[in-house]
């Protein structure tokens, strides 16, 4: 069998695992339970397994992979990474993080200019990247917003994927450990889903990635000048575009710029090279030159945003170094299931193990090389992120969204470990390091979806589960922001439990209010809650009744942490209408909106 | 053709996108007349530049033969088309199963005040098909107004009405519940 038919072959596979989650969604939506739904997921499973074979199996093969079909690999397990995320809601966009951008693109929509209100979301408007890139398609094309967005955030995820690849490949010399690599970066817990969704952070990555690509051309002790000048501008421009759409990605690459340079001056085969640290060091000053300008003039607001989580991570790293770990909320969450948690630890415990190997391969054949070795040291940031979630409380969601990122060097680290590097072990794998990378592989790919998103109570689209993220999102909950859009003036502050939180604060184009889980739980409407409601400014306040029925799956029903009994009786949800002056303005059965403008204390 | 070329040429477009997004809300706002122009000066910019980069680039010497590049035979390519229908299949089944019924369907009832005495009183069906509702409006104890109302799903009713002295309240009968709204 020639390379080429291995590939197409290897094409096939994946696109049968691609067919597979297809079917297994389908299942879910049909909505059967018992053995049928277990044969659903026991199908998902399958097809993500197909999906990782097919590079696993070429990577792992007798032969060394071609340089063509290496990359086209990648990019076609880029490409059904990202058809696994459409077909969960190929209807219209499901994803939190997606309606809270879609506001932000309203907006610029209706008003034409950048920079306008979101609600939801303060910090959006000030890095509109994806929100410019979709309206520019919709404005030049006359595509609707949905199949736009879904444009841009899949060319984004297909740069990401092709970018990673060409620097792995790079860094590694050989299309083998670019390949390995890629493959164990898209088996990290938010690649296939939250990083591509049609949020910020999805089009920031591409950037992020091609950003490092350019510098690393532009750094090349054999670029000519043409040729560097070229990249730096490439660079200077990929940096900007960054800044713009995406804070946290805008920092990390200040900070992984920072750590090329100072990976460059140790390097033994740069010590001397000023062209090795100094550009790496001019880039990343000038882009934090940038994010600093962006912060400071434009979204001065990005540091209160950021900084609670910050602040909460100091915290806990000092309440972990005195002898206390994080505490969980009161109300607790449904039970993980056991495989699902067995999967998390043994992927931590695996990359834990794995990366001194790889830090060994790289310090044995790739020490003069300042990329490699700023890609080995960045892996130990491993370490903490999985020690996060044992020390704040949103230790969880922080490393999760830190693994993007961590991911990058741990998947070279990792690659170098089990596939090595040539010209020693890589052009012929011995039998046993095959077999051991194939099942870090399954490791790494059943911790990656375990840890990743959906979650496990949504891991096959169709069920309905209240507050459940994208579960807790069906027709009739549209439908009630829809009606708040359509009959209400814009900006009117709700309390409202936390999926009708998001909607009403995106679709509804409404002013959401944090913090006031307080007036839905009690049996009686009392005076502190009148008070409250009269401190907020709260208008409209949404009573949704299956928060009555089922238990929050991860502990909470509201948009923040909270003391409120999960699920909520269902008198202390009818308490408004026995209360004078709270009227009943909507009704679609579920869902119920009182009307406080007319009782005493609301104004 | 290479992934890398492709990779660089979309990724500086959406990048140029952004940054050219930038300006135009400077300038003009971003309509699709500015998004228009902006294309047109961006594609002669590149052509230009493309050209003056051609004739001023020294003549290389030849590269040498790509022995590993992706030859197409009728076996690569039997195999590619397989790929393309299986992944076809998933994204027609993907969409055929996103539009299957799921709920029962629902109605919503509101009745929000307007200006002075008037409030709007609206009802919208989403159950499937066509559906008959029973409509009462109460004032002071009594009903103000009934309707019996076909509608089909996606339809909308809704009128102004006057409020009285002591509030309205308005009783929507579905084929499955009874909702209810006040004023």
């Amino acid at each position: 069998m020639t390379y080429a038919n291995k590939t197409a072959a290897a094409v096939a596979v994946l696109a049968a695992g691609v067919l597979a989650i297809s079917a297994a969604y389908a299942v879910g939506r049909a909505g059967p339970g018992g053995s049928a739904h277990e044969a659903a997921v026991a199908g998902y499973w399958a097809g993500q397994a197909l999906i990782f074979a097919a590079p696993a199996a070429l990577v792992l093969g007798r032969e060394r992979p071609a340089e063509a079909p290496a990359a086209w690999l990648a990019v076609a397990l880029g490409l059904a990474t990202y058809l696994v995320k459409y077909l969960y809601s190929p209807g219209g966009f499901q994803f939190s993080d997606e309606f809270l951008h879609l506001r932000t693109l309203a907006s610029l929509q209706g008003t034409h200019h950048l920079f306008g209100v979101n609600d939801a979301l303060p910090v959006s408007p000030g890095f509109p990247g994806i929100e410019i890139a979709t309206s520019a398609l919709t404005d030049l094309t006359g595509l609707a917003v949905f199949p736009a967005g879904l444009i841009v955030a899949g060319l984004a995820h297909l740069i990401l994927t092709t970018a990673l690849y060409t620097l792995f490949r790079q860094v590694g010399g050989d299309p083998r450990i670019g390949l390995a690599a890629v493959t164990v970066y898209a088996t990290s817990p938010h690649f296939q889903v939250f990083d591509a969704i049609f949020g910020y952070q999805t089009l920031a990555l591409a950037f992020f990635a091609l950003a490092l690509l350019a510098l690393r051309a532009a750094t090349r002790p054999d670029a000519s000048r043409g040729r560097a000048g070229a990249a730096w501008t490439l660079a200077a421009v990929f940096a900007a575009a960054t800044a713009v759409t995406h804070h946290v990605t805008s920092y990390i690459l200040v900070g992984t710029t920072i750590l090329i340079a100072a990976a460059a001056l140790l390097a033994k085969d740069t010590r001397g090279s000023r062209r090795a640290y100094l550009g790496p060091a001019c880039f990343a000053a000038g882009s934090a030159a940038l994010v600093a300008l962006w912060t400071g003039l434009v979204v001065p607001g990005t540091v209160s945003y950021l900084s609670p989580a910050v602040s909460q991570l100091s915290d806990g790293f000092r309440s972990a170094l005195s002898g206390h770990m994080a505490q969980t909320g009161s109300t607790a969450p449904l039970p993980t299931p056991a495989a699902d948690r067995i999967a998390s630890i043994a992927v931590a415990a695996l990359i834990m193990v794995v990366i001194p190997f790889g830090w060994r391969q790289v310090w044995r054949t790739q020490r003069g090389d300042p990329w490699a070795l700023a890609l080995a040291a960045g892996a130990v940031l491993y370490y903490p992120c999985v020690a996060l979630p044992f020390v704040t409380a949103d230790g969880s969601e922080i490393a999760g969204r830190l693994l993007t990122f961590v991911y990058i060097p741990v998947g070279y680290t990792l690659a170098a470990a089990l596939v090595a590097r040539p010209p020693a072990a890589a052009l012929r794998l011995t039998g046993r390091r095959r077999v051991t990378a194939g099942l870090a592989t399954a490791v790494l790919l059943a911790g990656g979806i375990t840890q990743g998103w959906p979650p496990w109570w949504e891991r096959l689209p169709g069920s309905y589960v209240v507050d459940g993220f994208e579960s807790g999102v069906n027709a009739e909950s549209l439908a009630a922001a829809g009606w708040a859009a359509a009959t209400l003036p814009p900006g009117q502050r709700f309390a409202a439990d936390y999926t009708n939180y998001i909607l009403l604060g995106t679709l509804g184009g409404q002013n959401p209010v944090n913090g006031l889980t307080a007036l839905f739980c009690g049996r009686s409407w009392t005076l502190a809650d009148a008070l409250i409601a009269r401190k907020q400014a709260v208008r409209y306040l949404v009573v949704d009744l299956r928060t009555s029925q089922q238990r929050a799956p991860d502990g909470s029903l509201f948009a923040e942490a909270n003391t409120c009994p999960s699920p909520i009786p269902r008198a202390d949800l009818a308490k408004f209408d026995a209360v004078h002056g709270i009227t009943r303005v909507y009704d679609s059965g579920n869902i119920v909106v009182y009307d406080l403008s007319e009782a005493a204390y609301a104004p | 053709m290479r992934p890398d070329r492709a990779m660089w040429a979309t990724g500086l477009a959406l990048a140029c996108a952004v940054l050219a997004g930038l300006v135009l809300n400077l300038l003009t706002g971003l309509t699709r007349l500015s998004w228009g122009i902006a294309l047109a000066i961006g594609v002669t910019a590149a052509g230009a530049g493309l050209l003056v980069a051609r004739r001023r680039a020294r003549p290389e010497p030849a590269p040498p033969v790509r022995t590993d590049w992706f030859r197409v035979s009728p076996v690569t390519g039997g195999l590619l088309a397989l790929a393309a229908v299986l992944a076809g299949g998933a994204v027609w089944l993907g969409a055929a199963s996103a539009s299957w019924p799921r709920a029962p369907g629902f109605a919503q009832l509101w009745l929000v005040p307007g200006h002075g005495t008037s409030a709007t009183l609206g009802v919208r069906d989403s159950y499937p098909g066509r559906h008959t509702f029973q409509l009462v409006l109460s004032g002071g104890g009594k009903a103000v107004g009934r309707w019996t109302l076909t509608l089909a799903d996606g339809q909308t009713w809704q009128r102004t009405v006057t409020t009285a002295a002591g509030g309205l309240s308005a009783t929507l009968t579905t084929p499955d519940q009874e909702l209810k709204v006040t004023s």
